[in-house]
């Protein structure tokens, strides 16, 4: 009896399916809550269902309604706390709800779906033999009208919950409308009444009674068409008729709590009529009650209600009142606060708000040129708001991972039950947004993706159990904004993929050829599953073999200009990452400025800002060779001049039109030629390289993830949140920027890339070096370090690791002087002293300089200063140290960079071998800790470099500890079950062949000895993100590589304990 | 009009070159006004607009024909043009006219036109007695490699 394209129905429809969506996925939580489940979210799901019932009822949608009501009655005595919530009902619920989503997508297919295998159970559930008392429960109580024709069959339990819970009331009326007089003459919709219902009483439900509408006969465009309401409310007769705007005679109070209880005459059957003879509806608001005559099983009404009352009647204060005592005020307002809104619609207004922009920007150029305060105004004021409405579309497009995220409590669970396994799964980040259109486009590869973890990675309970596993699988799935993207991550602590039987799979495909698989590496091998036409599974399982393979996943992710990457180890499990581009999702951002452009930097890029005043600039600001640093408490930063790199010194723009002129252009690649080497140094020069710099300098403080540098910008604007913007093939190939936005403005703004920034300029360097080493090298991966260069003479070159450097001084050469035997410095108000490698290596003496560097370092607490000669260079430097040859006091290593061989200078050597009385030895300081604890004294270190190995290996022996070497978490993992009694620590890097550091921090801590165990990561890779993982996988400590006094320190402090 | 296939097609000039340009492809012309200069890029590549909403990239036909920059005259326009699903523009000198010219009347570019320039064209046309060059539209808006 409706229109399939009634707006109303359509309407229906869709609010029916978010109901159901929510009521899944509320399900789950349900479930896991056990025993005690949450009320408000129990009685969510209830409302739900009982939504989709009152509209299914109110269209006529007899399955839908039926199966609703029956999953009501469940969730009814749940709520009542005569059931206990469990797997069986939860799975029985599901299943109902997914029948009852199939019908309200495709209502004309529900005349095809057999709904009685639910109904059945539900019904079985509320019959059940784990009902807790109540024989009332399954009692039913037919409403009928006058005429006997049954209006509803509700269950007695309803009843009573209906007067209990909130929203609900004593009162339980039955209302009749007439379709056409009472509704629509009105102006209204039956939506609309039931919404009504919904918000201010408890709606018990609806009937429309379709027999009564008559012949075509009798029609005559008009018939009578019977809509009956069944609602429990606070609201006495004489307020319900005003609430309901129809004559009192088509209300009947069914039932009145206060003066009798149904418990105590249980009837299966009411019979209905009128609470009174037509009378009332008066225009005003006072209405008359008369004393009802007829009522449910005849009772009489007490003589409260038959006396005739007078009342006024101020509607909105029912709507308040009621609406506050209900505490339904939540679902009222999420009915009423979205709407659904065709996608291409949005685009629409999108782009038209972008030419609205453009004109805006027009009308205030050319208001500047009238003379009238009014106008001005007006366009002022439409300046602000078309701004705000430009944003305001770009916002409505902002989507949560979650719409996808929270689908997939649902996927794990059917599969791991109906594999046998047992997994849980983790979900975090689910607020991070995304363009709506990469949500919806990622929900399909990560549900296959997911499927895949469940089926091919994780193990049965029995296999896990028997390789030392929890039997319950893990997958963790996380989305977060990083580096200016947005990165997915599934990780799943299952089987893992071998790599080599996925190599011979793609050589017996032909995908690869003998030798080709010979020179990939394992992670390579493993990015085969990518590959069109590649599938892992032995046999085609009903879960994930459907025809699609990981080549699709792929290609999906590709499509919105995903990268993703995979990560597995052979009985460990499998990570695969999605890196998801900012395009098109809005980011918040600082805008900066650099000649006449403007700059967006995201945020998540954004450290601090820093802003050096003149007279501090000469202090704080280092030029290192070509490169400058800033002191930035205590540390050395290094920057990056964004004009600089972006050759915009070259580049005039003219003011007014916009237009550029070319003085003369200088490609970027040429930064390192002379001509551009001369023009540095000129600048430097007339700035002044040590000083006068007449204007205070701007620093933005990056971080690329793993990097920290800053970039020096004429001024700093305000944050904005900005959209991202494609940008066109002819900028594809400059890496600067990560896409464009445009401002309130109507101006376009470059987005820079802060980890492109970062690689085209301070790491530059390395690319160079890397070539050289990697052709040497082949493809061993190094780690990478900031390296310090100087001179020491015209013929040696020295290194020291940046993190060991707190400052550099430059000081003339006749700064020095000698205490005792020893040379030392003002500095900072007190005395430095200085040494020189020659007094404590055999190096050549350093050449005779007007002025000298001086580097300040820290070694417990004390600063000293090393005297070297020019300072090169600052280098990311990733080749091989070799830690073997050249070794001696003082120079822990040598490397080779730029053809030349480079002495790595340990100084802390250096300054135990020159300052013995100065600097207890380590093995003294912990020698009384050592006897108290005595026994345990056994470190694991597992480190892949050599070099470093034998490093820290040192360090440790001198702190007075036993060392067990491994080259390799699996090793580490090995040697730690087999001395787990003797190991009191665990020092380890991260990036190591085979087993990385995190995953045998991940097996170590599953052991029983290895719970509680300190674990020290060493490792190059800084920044928050990648400590945060290690911390997640159970660090005790995350240390940076080379820092030897704060290993030393930690190392103390933790085995202390 | 002649006994041939008739063309609309839009006059621009870049120096002293008269091209002529399909009208069918060319979706729009705008003022140089607003463009964002983008740096450590191509040469050719002037900047980008916000044409509604959508970043087009604006490419210096003057730089392309490797003449010289007149400075500004105030004639200067974008011609933007499809290229592929995306959107460039052309920085021209000046847009003149839209005239009719007929298929018949076009002839082979001649072989002694500048080699540098020469696959830019794809024929000429004598109007009004000038000579027009018609562009090879692909190649003008190729992404130098």
């Amino acid at each position: 009896m409706h229109d399939e394209n009634d707006e109303v129905y359509l309407l229906f429809l869709e609010e029916s399916q978010e109901h159901l969506e929510d009521i899944e996925s509320d399900l789950l939580e349900l479930e896991g809550q056990g025993s005690a489940p949450n009320e408000n979210l129990l009685n969510k799901v209830f409302r739900a269902v009982h939504t989709v019932k009152g509209g299914s009822g109110f269209f006529g949608l007899t399955k839908i309604q039926s199966l609703a009501h029956a999953m009501e009655n469940v969730l009814g005595m749940v709520r009542g706390g005569s059931l206990q919530l469990n797997s069986h009902i939860i799975s029985v619920l599901l299943e109902g709800s997914d029948l009852l989503r199939r019908m309200v997508l495709q209502p004309e297919i529900t005349d095809l779906l057999d709904i009685t295998s639910p109904i059945e159970s539900c019904q079985k559930i509320v019959d059940g033999d784990d009902v807790i008392g109540d024989a009332f429960n399954s009692e039913t109580v037919e409403i009928k009208d006058p005429s006997g024709l049954v209006l509803f069959t509700v269950s007695q339990n309803d009843l009573v919950t209906a007067q209990e819970v909130d929203g609900g009331g004593n009162y339980i009326y039955l209302v009749k409308y007439d379709l056409y007089k009472d509704i629509e003459d009105k102006g209204r919709t039956p939506q609309q009444v039931v919404k009504e219902y919904l918000q201010l009483t408890y709606f018990i439900d609806s009937y429309t009674d379709f027999s009564q509408i008559g012949t075509l006969d009798t029609l005559d465009g008009r018939g009578n068409l019977p809509f009956y309401v069944l609602c429990a409310t606070v609201m006495d007769p004489l307020i319900m008729g005003e609430f309901s705007g129809i004559d009192s005679c088509n209300i009947s109070l069914l039932y009145d709590r206060r003066i009798t209880s149904f418990a105590d005459d249980v009837s299966s059957m009411v019979i209905v009529e009128p609470l009174h003879e037509p009378v009332l509806a008066h225009e005003n608001s006072v209405v008359n009650i008369p004393s009802p005559q007829h009522t449910v099983r005849a009772e009489s009404f007490g003589s409260s209600r038959s006396a005739v009352q007078t009342l006024v009647i101020q509607p909105s204060k029912i709507d308040d009142s009621n609406s506050d005592s209900s505490g339904d005020k939540k679902s009222s307002k999420d009915s009423s606060s979205s709407v659904r809104i065709a996608l291409n619609q949005l685009e629409h207004l999108m782009s038209l708000a972008g030419e609205l922009v453009l004109i805006r920007n027009e009308l205030l150029q050319k208001v500047q040129k009238v003379d009238s305060t009014e106008i001005r105004d007006a366009a002022q004021r439409v300046d602000t708001i078309t701004s705000e409405l430009q944003e305001a579309i770009m916002v409505t497009r902002m989507q949560s991972v979650g719409v996808i995220f929270s689908k997939f409590r649902r996927v794990v669970r059917d599969l791991t039950s109906s594999l046998g396994k047992e997994i849980d799964l983790t979900i975090d980040g689910e607020d991070v947004e995304l363009d709506r259109s990469i949500v919806e486009t990622i929900g399909d590869p990560l549900t296959h993706m997911i499927r895949n973890s469940i089926d091919h990675g994780i193990e049965l309970p029995h296999i896990r159990r028997a390789v030392g596993k929890p039997e319950s699988g893990h997958i963790k799935l996380k989305a977060l904004h990083q580096a200016g993207y947005v990165i997915i991550s599934l990780q799943d602590d299952g089987a893992g993929i071998d790599h080599e039987k996925v190599g011979r799979k793609a050589i017996e495909k032909g995908l690869i050829t003998e030798e080709q698989y010979n020179t990939m590496s394992q992670k390579e091998l493993v990015r085969l599953v990518f590959k069109p036409g590649f599938s892992t599974a032995e046999v085609v399982t009903d879960l994930s073999g459907r025809g699609v393979g990981m080549d699709v996943v792929l290609s999906s992710f590709t499509r919105v200009g995903g990268v993703v990457d995979i990560d597995s180890a052979v009985g460990v499990g499998t990570q695969i990452t999605i890196k998801l581009p900012l395009t098109l999702a809005i980011i918040p951002s600082l805008l900066l400025k650099v000649g006449e452009e403007r700059f967006a930097i995201p945020q998540v890029n954004l450290v601090e800002l820093v802003r050096i005043r003149p007279e501090m600039v000469q202090e704080r600001l280092e030029w290192v060779g070509n490169a400058a640093v800033l002191r930035l408490r205590g540390k050395l930063l290094p920057l990056v001049r964004l004009s600089e790199l972006l050759g915009m010194e070259n580049r005039f723009v003219h003011p007014e039109s916009g237009e550029e002129l070319v003085c003369r252009r200088e490609n970027i690649a040429d930064r390192r030629s002379p001509q551009f080497g001369e023009t540095i140094d000129e600048r430097q020069l007339r700035t002044g390289r040590r000083s006068s710099v007449s204007s205070a300098v701007n620093i933005a403080v990056l971080s690329s993830g793993e990097e920290t540098y800053g970039v020096i910008v004429d001024s700093l604007l305000d944050s904005e949140e900005i959209v991202v913007k494609p940008l066109g093939r002819h900028l594809k190939s400059c890496p600067f920027y990560a896409g464009a936005t445009i401002l309130g403005d109507g101006h376009v703004a470059m987005i820079l890339d802060v980890t492109a920034i970062y690689e085209q300029s301070i790491a530059r360097s390395i690319s160079e070096h890397v070539t050289e080493t990697n052709d040497s090298q082949s493809s061993i991966q190094h780690e990478s370090h900031a390296l310090l260069l100087f001179r020491n003479n015209t013929k040696e070159q020295i290194a020291i690791p940046m993190v060991l450097v707190t400052r550099i001084e430059k000081v003339p050469s006749g700064s020095f002087f000698m205490v005792g035997n020893r040379r030392a410095m003002h500095y900072r108000g007190d005395t430095l002293i200085v040494l020189a490698l020659q007094d404590c290596a055999t190096v050549g003496i350093l050449d005779e300089y007007a002025f000298y560097n001086v580097v300040v370092f820290n070694v417990n607490g004390h600063e000293y200063g090393l005297m070297v000669g020019e300072v090169d260079d600052i280098v990311t430097f990733t080749g091989e140290i070799d830690g073997e040859s050249y070794v001696q006091p003082g120079i822990m290593g040598t490397f080779i960079l730029d053809k030349e061989i480079r002495l790595l200078v340990d100084i802390y050597r250096i300054a135990k071998t020159l300052l013995p009385d100065l600097i207890p030895s380590e093995v003294a300081s912990i020698s009384g800790t050592s006897m108290d604890t005595g026994n345990i004294r056994k470190i694991l270190l597992v480190e892949d470099s050599k070099f470093f190995l034998h490093q820290i290996e040192g360090v440790l022996k001198e702190l007075g500890y036993e060392v067990i070497l491994a080259e390799n978490g699996e090793e580490g993992l090995r040697a730690f079950k087999e001395y787990r009694s003797e190991i009191a620590m665990v020092v380890t890097d991260i990036e190591m062949p085979i087993m990385d550091g995190l995953s045998m921090t991940r097996e170590i801590r599953k052991t029983e000895k290895g719970h509680d165990l300190p674990i020290v990561v060493i490792s190059s890779l800084s920044g928050e993100v990648a400590e945060k993982e290690g911390f997640d996988a159970g660090v005790t400590e995350y240390l940076t590589k080379m820092d030897r006094e704060q290993i030393s320190e930690t190392c103390r402090r933790l085995m202390k304990k | 009009m002649g006994n041939g296939v008739s063309r609309d097609i839009v006059l621009f000039s870049v120096g002293d070159i008269t091209c002529g340009i399909d009208i069918c492809s060319v979706h729009e012309i705008k003022r140089t006004t607003g463009i964002t200069v983008v740096y450590g890029v191509s040469d050719d590549v002037s900047g980008v607009i916000n044409l509604r909403g959508q970043i087009v990239t604006v490419l210096d036909m003057r730089k392309r024909f490797s003449s010289i920059a007149e400075g500004i005259t105030g004639e200067e326009r974008i011609i933007v043009v499809p290229f592929g699903a995306e959107a460039v523009g052309l920085l021209v000198d000046s847009v003149e006219d839209a005239i009719v010219i007929e298929q018949d009347k076009i002839l082979p570019v001649p072989p002694n036109i500048d080699a540098k320039l020469g696959h830019f064209f794809t024929a000429v046309y004598q109007w009004e007695g000038r000579i027009i060059s018609l562009v090879n539209l692909a190649e003008l808006v190729s992404v130098e490699s």
